[in-house]
């Protein structure tokens, strides 16, 4: 419907704001991470260890497994900042090139968790009755395990390595997710829209997946971002313990158990700058998904 | 058996409930929310649903079009739509019924609404989805379909989140979307609810508009007898879960007959009346433990012996004029002494 040109705009077409453009979105969006201290602290530290997986290459001074028998087991120098582990490869570089191996297992851990776990979550509070007893007492099986004894059975199953880690981490956390979304879609599916949807004729799986999963996703990503600290803490865990990567690799939890062996020795700079990094990593995600719930969750506002 | 209003308005009904009877199993029993519900619905008609909160209005409309609310079951009757029984459908035929034959609107509008997608795409999606529209398509239909409910600048409109809506606004993308697949009855459940009383005027011009463009047949389900009045073809009269009185709407304003109508216009607030309003005695009736005989009787002031014994069924007294009454004569005598 066109207007004469003549014609002054309808009043009404100016008393609401229509969709603000992305570069507004943005602003608005870095604006209220910059006040949030925590947030945006969180949010440095994370995007630094990106940067740095990413970067690896370039900031290692040292191929990370080069052996240098000249140099076993130096404490650290100007010419290795982090010193040197038994087969003389520098402890700095191995740090380095180890966020690439831990943030890799902590992303595809968090991401197969939060998918199968919403999956799950959602599915059991939209059917309700028998079916949301019954998925949600196998979560509470898999959540009552000893989550080391469960890594064990999976190691025992298809044997050590970066597989084993991955599916432990994701399989332990499924029922978090799960639980999470489930708390939140169970009111969402009583909510107006969802039944205004189904009476336009939406069948239940686009109600479901088209309406209500969409509105519940929020406190699904806050929790995601502090799992990554967790799945990170665990990954190394499980590789300390030998039930993940060999501990020759660039993996931290590998490092500490590399550190751990020489122990004795005094070596403390071989397992405490893996240490440090952790320590560091899974702060730097619990305080980015501390600040994105104060950010995002609207009763905090 | 004979239903009100089938041989008074069209021979052939859009809708015809016969009988009704939606129960909702509770701890303390059963709670027979319609209890023998009749009503007809003809094609281009606007049936006014009117009675107090708990009277069943929205649980017929929910029955109707099978979005009953759990424990919520109907336990008899039949909702006849176009020769087919609805009680008998299967979830797969209210998928393919729901929006293409029957749909509904709702009170507060801007929660009716998915918050997170522009009110555009959720039309857009309603009509890929729904009726196989490409997307350039289903955009210039959702840009005429908000011209349809007058909505101003619906290009521009297309891009607005529903909290950037105002409820009348919001009410008509409901009713954008609800005819958006051409439905042939629509149930509007108090649509105007929350709306300032301008809004409310415009929602209900709008309402009979597209009556009069699409031929749907709709049933108003409302408390307010003055909303009634203003839009409606026929009046139907609510109470405890069955019709107590039905006729077209200047007859039911004119010549009101069942004791509880008459109630209920008594205590509509006038304007320049300085006396206090008359209220009917007594609250609704437990819908668990039912009154024996007529539902209203231990409220009314005409009954009789036979009121509590026996359920009165719906006779006609004019053409297309109901009443559910045992008394009606004495009840007629009183009012005209009255006046």
């Amino acid at each position: 419907m066109a207007h004469a040109p003549n014609l002054p705009v309808p009043a009404t077409a100016q008393t609401y704001s229509l969709r603000p453009p992305f570069g507004e979105r943005m602003r608005h969006g870095w604006a209220s991470l910059r006040s949030n201290p925590t947030a945006l602290i969180g949010a440095i530290i994370v995007i630094s260890l990106l940067l740095i997986a990413i970067f690896a290459p370039l900031i290692a001074p040292y191929d990370p497994y080069e052996l240098n028998m000249e140099a076993i087991a130096q404490p650290p120098s100007g010419a290795h900042l982090f010193g040197t582990d038994q087969f003389g490869r520098d402890v700095f570089s191995l740090v380095v090139f180890g966020s690439r191996l831990d943030l890799l297992i902590a992303i595809s851990a968090v991401i197969v968790s939060l998918v199968i776990g919403t999956l799950i979550g959602a599915i059991a509070a939209y059917l309700g009755g028998w079916w949301d007893e019954g998925i949600m007492r196998v979560m509470d099986i898999l959540q009552a395990f000893p989550r080391f004894i469960f890594a064990m059975g999976i190691a025992f199953a298809i044997g050590p390595g970066l597989a084993t880690v991955v599916i432990a981490t994701s399989v332990l956390n499924i029922p978090g997710y799960a639980r999470l979304m489930r708390s939140v879609m169970l009111p969402a599916k009583k909510s107006q829209y969802a039944m205004a949807a189904q009476s336009i004729g939406s069948s239940h799986a686009n109600v479901l997946f088209g309406h209500l999963v969409p509105n519940c996703l929020v406190p699904i990503f806050v929790q995601s971002t502090l799992q990554f600290g967790w799945a990170i803490l665990e990954a190394a865990g499980l590789s300390f313990i030998g039930l993940g990567v060999e501990t020759s690799a660039a993996e931290w939890g590998a490092l500490i158990q590399l550190g751990f062996q020489d122990f004795n020795a005094g070596h403390w700079w071989i397992y405490t700058f893996p240490g440090l990094a952790i320590a560091v990593a899974v702060l730097g995600f619990n305080l980015l998904g501390d600040g994105l719930q104060d950010i995002l969750d609207p009763r905090r506002q | 058996m004979t239903t009100p209003s089938m041989t008074a308005n069209a021979k052939q009904p859009l809708l015809e409930i016969r009988g009704l009877q939606t129960h909702f199993p509770t701890r303390r029993g059963v709670a027979k929310v319609l209890d023998g519900l009749d009503l007809t619905v003809g094609k281009g008609e606007i049936v006014g649903l009117v009675g107090e909160s708990g009277s069943g209005k929205s649980v017929t409309g929910y029955s109707v079009i099978g979005l009953l609310k759990r424990p919520g079951q109907i336990a008899g009757g039949q909702i006849i739509y176009d020769g087919k029984d609805l009680t008998k459908l299967k979830p797969k035929g209210w998928e393919d019924l729901r929006g293409k034959e029957i749909a509904m609107i709702f009170q507060n509008p801007r929660s009716c609404l998915n918050p997170l997608l522009p009110v555009g795409e959720q039309l857009t999606q309603v009509l890929r989805y729904r009726r196989g529209m490409t997307k350039s398509e289903a955009k210039a239909e959702a840009i005429r379909l908000l011209g349809t409910v007058h909505i101003p600048e619906p290009e521009r409109r297309m891009e607005s989140y529903p909290h950037q809506l105002s409820g009348g606004m919001a009410q008509r993308v409901m009713i954008a979307m609800a005819i958006s697949c051409k439905p042939r009855l629509l149930i509007a459940d108090e649509p105007t609810t929350g709306l300032d009383v301008t809004t409310e005027h415009q929602i209900l011009e709008l309402l009979r508009e597209m009556r009069d463009v699409t031929g749907a047949g709709v049933i108003l389900i409302t408390h307010d007898l003055n909303m009634a009045a203003e839009v409606c073809d026929r009046i139907a009269v609510m109470y405890a879960g069955s019709i107590v009185e039905e006729a077209p709407v200047l007859e039911f304003f004119s010549q009101p007959r069942h004791p509880y109508t008459l109630g209920l216009l008594a205590s509509r607030p006038r304007l320049g009346v300085d006396e206090d309003i008359p209220v009917i005695p007594g609250n609704v009736p437990d819908l668990i433990d039912r009154p024996t005989g007529c539902a209203f009787h231990p409220r009314c002031r005409w009954a009789t012996a036979a009121c509590s014994a026996q359920v009165p069924a719906l006779v006609e007294l004019a053409a297309g004029h109901w009443v559910a009454c045992h008394n009606t004569e004495a009840v007629a005598r009183d009012v005209l002494a009255a006046n």
